[in-house]
């Protein structure tokens, strides 16, 4: 074992991040029937533990120095297409990696009190731990291959832990909606990644980035399109418009799921492949507009339906949605970096919220019985900070760094994208700018409403729940103190200069660190891009712009967490959402449309699945039944009875016959070479 | 020295009276005895060819090539006959007679 | 050698003759052993000692013996006069519905064996079996007449091989004599030192080959075959006497 942690065998060392969740994986699936809950858990939180501290020590020792280029072998190879399975655990990767295993870790800890009153938790460690390995493939593979690898894997693990709860019926349809609408994704991805094929004959990061004039030189049509077919793949994983519709849905899963998959890691995947390929966007300045435009509407569409949800997981789902459109809005803007720093503060603190509103879930669970949906309503809470003090207090902590207080994490992350936008100065950087402020101004409002109604005010629901709520396990509350440390301090990784230059940083660390993963994109820029990462500060703009998100985020948060905290204002709203009284009252339009999350559901029905429905009918009929099944299926049947029934006929069994036809075959052989012989 | 044309027909006669053998028999160790007949016909060809190759080149291991696949043939046959026998003999137990029509469980 | 080839030829012919019509399955064997001694005769014409001595020990000595042991073992007057009722002269003896004997020819098998005649000891020629192999051998003829010219005679032989060197060589019959390398044509060494060192493995394969052959041998063979009912009498009757 000491022999392993030399430097030598690092490249053999790195893989065992991704084989430790695997092995728990195998032990979880193989022996989970007969483990208890402790052992069962204990493997898969322990799997991901020591994957988390070799991860960790593999960071600090190699990366920075020079990218790991894992053992591997050649996966898939024909002459002119090589496809090796290896990881690749460069800066940017390396920063995923150790983003994903800690984060794991804490919510494999966490889960192991949630999922106590659960009898299928082996299933689920061994899921989460598969999810573990996908995405750590996903991250860490060294080609878009095995990112694809990657990226299926965690999409069946999604599934699989969205319909965890296979029993009921919601929640296996919402886990089939999340799958397909992957599947439209990954459609495009495929496209785009033969494109790439096509144009490159390579799928190798380090073969493309070391061919980045290359890429610069090429046609920017071709580049164009295979981005804009790479951006409906990570619009499918991470939750854009026309196919984030998957993403609410999925809180159908477990809360700490919620937390892992679909807040901190897997919906990120998308960020991080066109991170990944930023050498290739950047040449690509429709896609770009595109990721952006579609990232900023995102943003504020998916944040202005989180304003009116009543289900403490739906606020959020739709908060991780908008988050990601922010990530999105800076990806396409070109600062690929503010795009990864928003992934990793995002990653800390929305973990910590939905771990936070697990808590809340949990504890009322307790008496209102698993899957009752008022357990999830946060119009029947309030006042839960009495039963639950760490839990309120570091889901404020969360909710602060989402709607970006100031000297929380989001606030720096969020204030480096508003920036960029507003920096860019052209039309479409202030249209952006304008999403992003409208979106930020939801994002401040929801998170305190979501504080203010759950643990502020009066208790709204069941007498008997609320007096046996109490306050979660040490085994959940743990990884939320961690995790609150974190929604703090991660954003000081990368100060905004005009913070940093007064204290006599002039490199923020993240800003540094992440440099070489964009060195070759930006070397192949041409002079005046928009994409050019500016090496000049205007701490003047600078200060106005954090200026107003401060205002913006401090005086929307207080307003919303006024009116959701007190009975006073809660009727306020209720006036302001419904008119006319008792049983003519009805929702105002607005209010109405927004509940009803703009009807894209019901759209989507009529407009898409209808039709394909229809058509599957009429397939399922004539090419299912009488094309496949009666020509096809029993048609060969029929057809090798009828023949097999002609050949029995012919077995005589006399020995004499089957010499027969042997010796007459020699003679027609013999003869047949005879003539072809003498015909030369 | 006789012609290897001449050899090759004794070969393809001898092999053409085992084939007849074969056809024309039913008892089971006769078929057998044939089959041995064909194969020291090709046993006849594989030597005559040898012959014919060491006349016309001059490497040793070539020239004895034929000679080595006629020892081959040997020991495959001894092995043949060996299981023939053992099975006509299984036969025999089961249907009391050799006779090859009596076998006819492989029919329809 | 001209003499010695023709001999066999002649013999060879009269030996497999014998074996295709003699009724008789002890008589047929002699037959076999004849064309396998004239094979021998052949071989040892073609400058081949070696196959023809392994020729007498393994088919002339060995096979036969094994031949006339499984005669012994079973009912040598099988074939055509083979004692199952209605068993000559048809091709369709048995019933295929039943697996049995048929009956409709008997009267004319009686009627045959009622009068000798010189041919009573021969087989019947069988019409199909005579065309197809008369084809074979037209065929196999023709192939042989046309066979290109290089094959009207054999070439001359080096009077040597070098055995370290396996090239063929010309010394005299002394020098071949007094040195151990030089190997004839033919020769026990020559032969020997072409199977160990050109095909070792196939050497080594057969001998596993025939191993596999002495098991199912043994095993086929054997009295008591559990799960097989017509053995069962057999170990019935002899392990428990």
């Amino acid at each position: 074992m000491g022999d392993l942690f030399n430097s030598e065998n690092k490249e053999l060392l790195i893989w065992a991040v991704p084989l430790l969740p695997l092995l728990g994986f195998l032990i979880n699936g193989a022996f989970g029937r007969r483990m208890n809950l402790a052992s069962s858990g204990g493997v898969a939180s322990g799997a991901v533990v020591c994957s988390f501290i070799i991860a960790v020590y593999m960071f600090i020792q190699y990366v920075p120095t020079a990218p790991i280029m894992s053992d591997g072998y050649t996966w898939m190879g024909t002459a002119g297409f090589r496809i090796d399975f290896r990881l690749l655990v460069d800066r940017l990767s390396g920063l995923y990696m150790l983003v994903i295993t800690g984060v794991a870790s804490l919510i494999h800890i966490y889960s192991v009190g949630y999922m106590s009153h659960d009898e299928g938790y082996a299933r689920y460690f061994a899921y989460l731990n598969l999810f573990v390995f996908s995405m750590l493939m996903l991250v860490m593979g060294d080609s878009l291959v095995t990112l694809f690898l990657g990226w299926e894997g965690v999409g069946l693990c999604s599934y699989l832990l969205i319909g965890f709860w296979y029993k009921e019926m919601p929640n296996a349809i919402a886990g089939k909606k999340a799958f397909i609408a992957n599947r439209v994704g990954d459609f495009g991805f495929m496209i785009g990644m033969f494109l790439i094929f096509w144009h490159f004959g390579t799928l190798g990061y380090t073969d493309l980035i070391g061919r980045a004039a290359e890429v610069a030189a090429t046609d920017h049509t071709l580049l164009n399109w295979a981005c804009i077919c790479l951006f409906i793949g990570a619009c499918g994983k991470s939750a854009q418009i026309p196919l984030y519709v998957w993403l609410p849905d999925a809180m159908a899963g477990p809360t700490p799921v919620s937390a892992l998959i679909h807040a901190a890691t897997m919906v990120t995947a998308g960020i991080y492949m066109v991170a990944r390929m930023n050498f290739v966007f950047v040449h690509a300045e429709l896609a770009m507009d595109i990721v952006a435009i579609v990232g900023g509407v995102t943003a504020l569409f998916a944040g202005t339906i989180g304003l009116v949800q009543r289900d403490i997981k739906k606020v959020l789902a739709y908060s991780t949605v908008s988050q990601l459109g922010f990530m999105f809005m800076a990806a396409g803007l070109g600062a690929f970096n503010v795009a990864v720093f928003h992934v990793f503060t995002h990653a800390f603190f929305k973990a910590l919220l939905f771990l936070g509103s697990g808590s809340v879930i949990h504890a009322l669970e307790h008496t209102l019985g698993h899957g009752n949906p008022d357990s999830q309503d946060m119009w029947k809470m309030g006042g839960l900070k009495e039963k639950m003090p760490i839990t309120m207090a570091t889901m404020t902590v969360g909710a602060m760094a989402l709607s970006g207080i100031p000297l929380f994490s989001g606030f720096f992350s969020k204030d480096a994208i508003l920036f960029t936008a507003f920096h860019r100065g052209d039309l479409l950087g202030y249209i952006i700018y304008g999403l992003g402020v409208l979106a930020a101004i939801c994002t401040a409002f929801y998170s305190f409403r979501l504080i203010g109604l759950t643990f502020f005010g009066k208790w709204r629901g069941n007498e008997h729940a609320y007096a046996h709520a109490d306050e979660s396990p040490r085994s959940m509350t743990m990884p939320l103190i961690v995790l609150a440390l974190f929604a703090v301090l991660a954003g000081y990784l990368w100060l905004p200069p005009a913070l940093a230059h007064p204290i006599g940083i002039d490199h923020p660390w993240f800003e540094e660190w992440l440099a070489p993963a964009w060195a070759a994109a930006q070397a192949n820029l041409p002079e005046g891009s928009h994409y050019r990462f500016s090496t000049e500060h205007h701490i003047g703009a600078e200060w106005m712009n954090i200026l107003i998100s401060s205002v913006i985020a401090i005086g929307v948060a207080v307003f919303a967490f006024m009116i959701y905290s007190k009975p006073q204002g809660l009727e306020k709203v209720k006036q302001l959402a419904f008119v006319g009284e008792g049983d003519a009252q009805r929702m105002t339009p607005w209010y109405k449309l927004l509940l009803n999350k703009y009807y894209v559901d019901e759209i989507y029905e009529k407009l898409i699945i209808g039709p394909i429905r229809i058509a599957s009918d009429v397939l399922f009929v004539v090419v299912d039944v009488i094309v496949i099944d009666l020509l096809f299926v029993n048609g060969s049947a029929m057809l090798v009875k009828a023949s097999s029934d002609l050949g029995r006929k012919m077995q005589t069994g006399y020995v004499r016959h089957y010499l027969y036809a042997f010796a007459v075959g020699m003679v027609v052989l013999s003869a047949l070479f005879l003539l072809i012989a003498n015909q030369r | 020295m006789p012609e290897p044309k001449v050899v090759l027909f004794l070969a393809a006669f001898l092999f053409c009276c085992g084939v007849y053998g074969v056809l024309s028999r039913r008892h089971l160790i006769m078929i057998l005895m044939s089959l041995e007949l064909m194969l020291n016909a090709i046993n006849i060809m594989l030597v005559t060819f040898s012959r014919h190759w060491a006349g016309k080149n001059h490497d040793m291991l070539g020239a004895h090539a034929g000679q080595f696949f006629t020892l081959m043939v040997m020991a495959v046959a001894a092995a043949e006959v060996g299981i023939g026998l053992a099975i006509i003999v299984a036969l025999y137990r089961r249907k009391h007679t050799a006779d090859a029509d009596a076998a006819t469980d492989l029919k329809n | 050698m001209i003499v010695v080839f023709w001999v066999s030829f002649i013999v060879a012919l009269v030996g497999s003759a014998l074996l295709i019509t003699q009724k008789h399955a002890v008589y047929a064997l002699l037959g076999l052993l004849i064309a396998f001694g004239a094979s021998a005769g052949v071989f040892l014409s073609l400058d081949a000692p070696f196959i023809a001595v392994s020729q007498i020990l393994i088919y002339a000595g060995a096979l036969a013996v094994m031949f006339l042991f499984v005669l012994m073992f079973t009912d040598t007057r099988t074939d055509e006069d083979t004692g199952l009722p209605g068993a000559v002269g048809s091709r369709a003896v048995f019933d295929p519905a039943t697996g049995r004997p048929a009956k409709k020819k008997k009267k004319k098998k009686a009627d045959e064996e009622a009068k000798p005649s010189p041919f009573s000891g021969l087989v019947m020629p069988k019409p199909m079996a005579v065309a197809v192999s008369l084809a074979l051998l037209v065929c196999f003829t023709a192939a042989i007449v046309t066979l290109p010219s290089g094959f009207n005679r054999f070439g001359p032989l080096p009077s040597a091989y070098d055995g370290i060197n396996f090239e063929g060589v010309e010394r005299s019959a002394d020098q071949i004599k007094s040195d151990p390398n030089l190997l004839p044509f033919g020769s026990t060494e020559a032969v020997s030192r072409t199977i160990f060192e050109g095909f070792p493995l196939a050497f080594e394969v057969v001998s596993l080959l025939i191993f596999a052959a002495v098991l199912g041998a043994v095993l086929l063979a054997r009295r008591h075959l559990v799960g097989i009912p017509g053995t069962q009498d057999v170990a019935k009757e002899s392990g428990h006497a």
